[in-house]
């Protein structure tokens, strides 16, 4: 059995080391110090279990668990937290087992025991935990059980075509199964919707220009393409402009 | 008719200094509230609990100064927050909580204190550093995967010691840090500096792109 221990501190990791090994010394043990690291490593050494803490630097564990739920073979993921009373809450509904800190050596062979009766390809619905927290800070693209990590700040613009939304970023566009809708819900403080089929980065806007038939355009940083903007969206986009 | 608007005046005067009175009622005790709540963040003690379990079977020797040190510091949160200490104590506090964090975060926490030539014995309300440094680290080194370093420096002016707590900040720690809590602490600092020297803004708050800082000012009379 491989497990990955996640926590971005070392005594806290080496904790989780020491009671995994007094349960049973046959376990591959691997380590990451936070859920940018725990989902590479995950990719690459396909654990059968992750034990994670939640509140950590970069991703925390609740986003990096929602992107390993794309992976395939899907860990069983048990969350580790010293005190977070809402995420608690959310766990009783859809994590394998959360355990509290310090583990207790019980509790602990416990949850691995439960992660091996649900079976260990149980794919977890942390997308609904993922609602009631802040966005996400990047999105996930998997093709055939790889994932690509787009950083949230680094879009520059979605743009929808039929069934398709697009993300363009860092000079390459990328295919998501998002919808604009969602998009536009969850990253309300970073984009705005400018057209139909439309959603752009606030902070990447070099301007908005006015052509000679009177309509609008917006331009991007780095990015030759222009934007045209429907009339009703006007409004907005210049109240929230004045805001930036 | 001048003696009725007299009269009017005087009840609403009355009326007025009574809800004076009753607001004021109100924020004592909500500011006793808020310092119970202020001492110490549960956070801090259930992860540095972690850390001392997993010291005990490596470094036991360690794990018994960390007991010490952590029952120092919870000791002093418990004292009534009325009480006057001196810089002097409140700084050997601190840095033995810093210590404690350390062990906890590793190379991720770095201190950097320039406290020289600064008066030791002014006094000032006890845990005045305490809840700010403690979100310093929380704010300020812990959403950040390198850590940083906390800069505490003190300057004497004609009547006062001004002391700063710096913090860096990453873009995504700068949403976190409007997260209630961060607010709970230093209003609740800044009220028992004010109602100790009976003198109002005593605490800034500056926040630039990379760095948030917390200014007290302790006036002093010598």
């Amino acid at each position: 059995m491989k497990i990955l221990i996640v926590d971005d501190e070392q005594l806290a990791r080496q904790r989780i080391v020491d009671l995994l090994s007094d349960i049973d010394t046959e376990y591959i043990i691997i380590q990451a110090k936070n859920g940018l690291q725990a989902l590479e490593i995950t990719e690459k050494e396909e654990p059968d279990i992750v034990l994670m803490d939640i509140r950590m630097p970069g991703m925390d564990g609740l986003e990096s668990a929602t992107h390993m739920s794309a992976l395939s073979p899907t860990p069983a993921i048990i969350f580790i937290t010293a005190f977070e009373e809402h995420a608690v809450k959310a766990f009783e509904a859809n994590a394998i087992d959360y355990l509290l800190k310090p583990v207790r050596l019980k509790r602990l062979r416990q949850a691995l025991k439960k992660a091996k009766m649900i079976g260990l390809s149980r794919i977890n619905n942390f997308q609904e935990m993922q609602k009631d927290k802040s966005s996400r800070s990047y999105l996930s693209v998997s093709s055939q059980g790889k994932i690509l990590l787009i950083p949230v700040d680094k879009i520059l613009c979605f743009k929808a075509d039929q069934k398709y939304v697009t993300a363009y970023w860092d000079n390459q566009q990328t295919l998501t199964d998002e919808s604009l809708k969602n998009l536009e819900q969850e990253f309300s403080d970073k984009f705005i919707r400018i057209h139909r089929n439309a959603l752009i980065s606030t902070s990447h806007i070099n301007a908005l220009e006015k052509t000679k038939d009177g309509a609008y355009i917006i331009k991007l940083n780095n990015l030759d393409e222009e934007f045209t903007v429907s009339r009703r969206h006007i409004p907005e986009i210049k109240k929230k402009l004045k805001n930036i | 008719m001048s003696i009725s608007a007299i009269v009017w005046a005087l009840a609403l005067r009355y009326f007025y200094v009574q809800h004076q009175w009753r607001l004021r009622t109100l924020s004592e005790s909500e500011a006793r509230f808020q310092a119970l709540q202020s001492r110490i963040k549960p956070h801090f003690l259930f992860n540095y609990m972690n850390t001392i379990a997993s010291l005990i079977r490596h470094n036991p020797s360690l794990a018994e100064e960390s007991i010490e040190d952590l029952a120092d510091l919870f000791r002093a949160s418990l004292q009534d927050t009325q009480k006057i200490c001196t810089l002097g104590d409140e700084i050997a506090l601190r840095k033995r909580y810093l210590r404690i964090e350390q062990h906890r975060l590793g190379d991720r926490l770095k201190s950097d204190w320039k406290l020289n030539g600064i008066s030791e014995d002014i006094p000032l309300p006890v845990l005045s550093l305490q809840p700010l440094l403690e979100n310093a680290i929380y704010h300020g080194i812990e959403p950040n995967p390198d850590g940083g370093t906390i800069t505490i420096s003190g300057e004497i002016t004609k009547d006062a010691i001004v002391i700063t707590i710096l913090n860096p900040l990453t873009t995504q720690n700068c949403q976190q840090q409007k997260r209630s809590g961060n607010q709970l602490a230093q209003d609740n600092v800044r009220l028992r500096l004010s109602s100790y020297f009976n003198q109002e803004n005593l605490l800034h708050i500056e926040q630039h792109a990379n760095e948030y800082k917390v200014t007290i000012i302790i006036p002093c009379t010598q």
